[in-house]
Parts: C-alpha cells; sequence; structure tokens
C-alpha cells in the first residue's frame, strides 16, 4: 500500500477495497496508525477509537468476501468532530470542563455512517464548545490550538479545527464536522480541504453538542466535491429525534445535474478587492475558472442586514441557555478562553426583547435571498477573506493594513447563508505563499446537488483539492 | 392581521432600505492583548448593549413572524 491510499477518494477506496487489492483491516490499521502518529502533531486528534475499528473492519471484509457490498462509503476510514457522542466513549466537546463526560447513545449520523460500512477511527479535535458566542484565540480548545498541516504555526481554523487538518494531512478519508457560523467553511478554508456545509435540517443533529437549535448544521470535510455528496447522501435523512429535521433525504445524483450552461452565478467585483493582498491573483484565477466552465455570471449584491449582530444575538442567547448550568455553577471559568468565558456570562443577560427581534428580523433575511436566487442560482464568494492567521494572532485584531474598498462585497455571506439556513461549498482554488486560498459556493435551501455540480466541474479543471501539505 | 407573502416581501423591502446604517454599524473595538477577564466581561456586555440599540433601531413590520415555528 503506497502513501497514495491516504489522499484518495472514496469511490477510488472502496473499489480497490471491492477488487481486494488490499484488505478493510489493513486499510483501518494503515490511517489509524498515521493518525495516531502524526494526529498529535497537529492537535487534531481527541480519541483514538483503533480496537474498534479494527473490529469493524473484520465484519467489512466478511462482507466483502460474501460480495455484499452497502456502495461507495463502505470500507472507507473516517474520523468525526468530538461533538458527536458515541456510545460509551469519552465526548470532550472540546472543552474541560466536560473532558471525562461519556456519552450515551450514538449520534443519529454515526449511526446513519455505520449503516454504510464505513469506520469511524477517531474523533477529532475543535475549538471548545463548538467556539460559542465567541473566542479570541486559536487555543481556545481542550487540545490546544488546531495547527495546520500547511504551515503549523497557523492555525487551521475552528471551530471543526481537527476534522479539517485531518483530512488534509491524509490521516482520514473524510471527516464529520458542524457549522453554526462558519465552523465547516472556514476550516475547510484555511486547510484546503472540500467542506460541504448542508441546508439547515438535512443533517440530523441527535446525539451532537447543541449550541444553537436554530442554527446548528453537521457536514462533511473531504478531498473533494465528489467525496461530499457521497458522504451527504450517507448522512442525510429524516430524525424524529430532532425537532429542526426538515424531513429530506439527499440523493447524489451528478448524473441529473443541471447543465452548467443554464446556471446564473452571482458574484460582487469588489470581493477581490476585499481579500488580502497575497490572495487576489488565486481568487481572480478562480473566478475566471468558474467563468469558464460556462455558467453565466452576474453581478450581485448581499440583501443589507447586520447579520453579525444578528447571529451574535441568536448564538449568544441559545448558546447561553444551552450552557446555563456551566455558567450559573462557575465551571464555565474552566474554559480555555477569558473571551468565551465573558461571552456565555453575557449572553444569559440578552433581553427576550433582542432575541425576538433579531428571529423576527431573520424572517426577512430569509425573505431577501429567496427574491435574491430567483435572479441567480449560486452565489459565489471567497470562503474566507484572509489566509490562515498566525497562531499568535488575536482573532478579534483588525485585518490586514490595506485600504479597504469603498464598495460593499459579499463578506458578510457566512453569517448570512447561516441565518437563512443555505447550503454553501468550500473548494480550494489556490495558494497565497504556502496557504490555500478557497471559494464558497452558496445556493437556496436544499440546492447541494446544484453546488456539487459545479464544484465538480471546477475540481475536474483544476488540481488544488489533490494538493498534499508539506508535512504529510 | 394576515399578511400575504407578497405584501411581506414589499415591507421587507422597505426594512431592507432601512438597514444600511445598521450594517455599517462598527465592529466591536478589539479588547487589548493584555485584557483582564473583568475588562473582557465589561466588553461582552457593551457588545451586548450596542447590538441592542442597532436591533432597536430597525423597524420591521409588526406581523413580521420569527423565525422558529411552534409545532404542537
Amino acid at each position: 500500500m503506497t502513501d497514495d491510499v491516504f489522499f484518495a477518494g472514496i469511490a477510488e477506496l472502496n473499489e480497490r477495497l471491492v477488487k481486494r487489492e488490499f484488505s478493510t483491516v489493513e486499510l483501518v490499521r494503515a490511517f489509524s496508525q498515521r493518525l495516531e502518529q502524526l494526529g498529535p502533531r497537529l492537535n487534531a486528534l481527541a480519541l483514538p477509537l483503533t480496537a474498534a475499528a479494527l473490529r469493524r473492519a473484520k465484519d467489512i471484509d466478511a462482507e466483502l468476501k460474501r460480495d455484499r457490498l452497502r456502495g461507495p462509503l463502505q470500507g472507507i476510514p473516517f474520523g468525526a468532530k468530538d461533538l458527536l457522542a458515541v456510545e460509551g466513549q469519552i465526548t470532550t466537546w472540546g472543552a474541560k470542563p466536560f473532558a471525562a463526560q461519556v456519552t450515551g447513545e450514538t449520534a443519529t449520523v454515526l449511526q446513519k455512517l455505520d449503516k454504510t460500512g464505513s469506520v469511524l477511527i477517531g474523533k477529532l479535535s475543535m475549538v471548545e464548545l463548538a467556539g460559542g458566542p465567541s473566542y479570541r484565540f486559536a487555543s481556545a480548545s481542550l487540545f490546544g490550538p488546531g495547527l495546520n498541516p500547511w504551515d503549523r504555526t497557523r492555525w487551521s481554523g475552528g471551530s471543526s479545527s481537527g476534522s479539517a487538518s485531518a483530512v488534509a494531512a491524509g490521516l482520514v478519508t473524510f471527516a464529520l464536522g458542524s457549522e453554526t457560523s462558519g465552523s465547516i467553511v472556514t476550516p475547510a478554508s484555511y486547510c484546503g480541504v472540500t467542506g460541504l456545509r448542508p441546508t439547515y435540517g438535512l443533517v440530523s443533529r441527535h446525539g451532537a453538542m447543541a449550541l444553537s437549535w436554530t442554527m446548528d448544521k453537521i457536514g462533511p470535510l473531504c478531498h473533494s466535491a465528489e467525496d461530499c455528496g457521497i458522504v451527504l447522501q450517507g448522512i442525510a435523512g429524516s430524525d424524529a429525534d430532532d425537532p429542526g429535521s426538515a424531513g429530506k433525504s439527499f440523493y447524489y445524483t451528478p448524473q441529473f445535474a443541471r447543465k452548467l450552461s443554464d446556471l446564473r452565478v452571482g458574484f460582487a467585483p469588489s470581493d477581490i478587492e476585499w481579500a488580502e493582498t497575497a490572495m487576489r491573483p488565486a481568487l481572480q484565477a478562480a473566478m475566471h475558472a468558474i467563468g469558464e466552465t460556462g455558467v453565466k455570471m452576474a453581478e450581485i449584491k448581499l440583501p443589507d442586514f447586520p447579520y453579525g449582530a444578528l447571529a451574535g444575538t441568536i448564538i449568544g442567547a441559545e448558546g447561553s441557555s444551552i450552557f446555563e448550568s456551566l455558567i450559573t455553577s462557575g465551571k464555565v471559568n474552566d474554559l480555555a478562553d477569558a473571551k468565551q468565558i465573558a461571552g456565555l456570562k453575557a449572553g444569559l443577560e440578552i433581553p427576550a426583547k433582542d432575541y425576538l427581534k433579531a428571529m423576527r428580523i431573520r424572517s426577512l433575511v430569509k425573505q431577501k435571498f429567496r427574491e435574491l436566487f430567483a435572479d441567480v442560482d449560486i452565489i459565489v464568494a471567497p470562503g474566507r477573506y484572509t489566509v490562515a492567521t498566525p497562531l499568535s494572532q488575536a482573532l478579534d485584531a483588525p485585518g490586514p493594513d490595506q485600504p479597504r474598498p469603498s464598495v460593499p462585497g459579499l463578506n458578510g455571506l457566512i453569517p448570512a447563508g447561516n441565518l437563512a439556513g443555505l447550503p454553501a461549498l468550500s473548494i480550494p482554488c489556490g495558494f497565497a505563499g504556502a496557504l490555500p486560498v478557497a471559494l464558497q459556493l452558496v445556493g437556496p435551501a436544499f440546492s447541494e446537488n446544484t453546488l456539487l455540480a459545479l464544484g465538480r466541474e471546477f475540481q475536474s479543471h483544476t488540481d488544488w483539492h489533490r494538493r498534499r501539505p508539506p508535512m504529510a | 392581521m394576515k399578511l400575504s407573502r407578497r405584501k411581506l416581501a414589499g415591507m421587507a423591502g422597505a426594512a431592507a432600505l432601512a438597514a444600511p446604517a445598521l450594517a455599517q454599524t462598527p465592529p466591536s473595538p478589539a479588547a487589548p492583548i493584555s485584557a483582564t477577564p473583568g475588562d473582557l466581561d465589561q466588553a461582552a456586555r457593551e457588545n451586548n448593549k450596542r447590538i441592542s440599540d442597532a436591533l432597536a433601531k430597525f423597524e420591521i413590520p409588526p406581523a413580521t413572524e420569527p423565525a422558529f415555528q411552534f409545532k404542537a
């Protein structure tokens, strides 16, 4: 088995398993050793599950021997953000006060993946409490700062830090992360992997730590858009145990995707100027490559709302209610990040009128996006406007010292898309120096197949998603 | 009062017209690296207040319901 297997796509690995080029046990053992060896060097590993994974791999090999084929995920090793419960295992939520928490029931998404025959080999690190209302430093985690495989003096992004860095470094074939406002798109952008934030309600959150009942989503981080489609099909679906469940399934059907020449893609030209100077050539080339796929490009403006204030109020109020006993017991002070502690305490003081006002304005946000998507099918924007930040830099520090454009860009798209419950696909699109640059594609609710079709086409003409970080 | 989606959309448009000033509300200033927990508590409360003031200025039609639904 060569190192190539650590960066191979899901369908290719599964095909090689079915052809008996190697066994599931051999594959899982190789990935598990790599995860245990390199994971700690990135602060990416929360809990290895090697023994259970090898037992499961043996079962899968027996199935393959009997030609009991379950589909492309059968035998594929993966990792899960440490906010997803596994029965009888420690689930820390990345936070010291929960360092010894043993969870009862396995999360729905992990049960679903188990049915596909994929093999969970470890839990992956995360920012404490998935970031809570806010945090100041990359070190806001029980596991230490998530280190970026492209440059270990830089942050891997949060809050799905370990999920992104583990995929980038080839420690797992795919990983599950979660996003309340930016926690898949940001680490995917910083680590140069493909990340999919599904439509709110498409994937069950049962068994996942709650930060915001109305904004939490669970989604995959993978090597490609193709892999994101395969994993999403495995984890999506109705769940009576999740009150936010949309009651919908997802079938990854690239063969039935809309013709790209029928798609209208909205963008804001000033976005390039909003981005850090070193990122601009990569972003310009990537926007050009999107246009070359045959889609029709159209200039758009983001509906004008105070997205940051809305997301902050809703996540602050819901998060502090969820963690009320942690806050009032004083155990909140054991968290790693002082701004996170202060934000959680202050969240208990958000007046009901502000929360309700924010939720009412959110209805208008949703309506305005519905109108915008009458004109375009997809919005494209930079995944982030800066590259991965240095580990020591405060995350609330002002951005790079450069003139701000006078025209607004789409830089509120992460909170806006999350407030409206919209899906997003983050795709690597180049480098600024040694650090990855990404685009995000955002579409109307339940338009994942359209986003994946454009992402797949982009990745068929570029090789940014196949690049390997130096430490790998 | 029940509003049609069309009417609600029209009102949403009107509300959005009032939004630019709010959208440009400056973000909360970064605390110094040496900020103490007390400073950060104070900053978090001031941030709540700043957001609250911004939301209060945002006019929305009375019939706009919050973006969640209770199901009996």
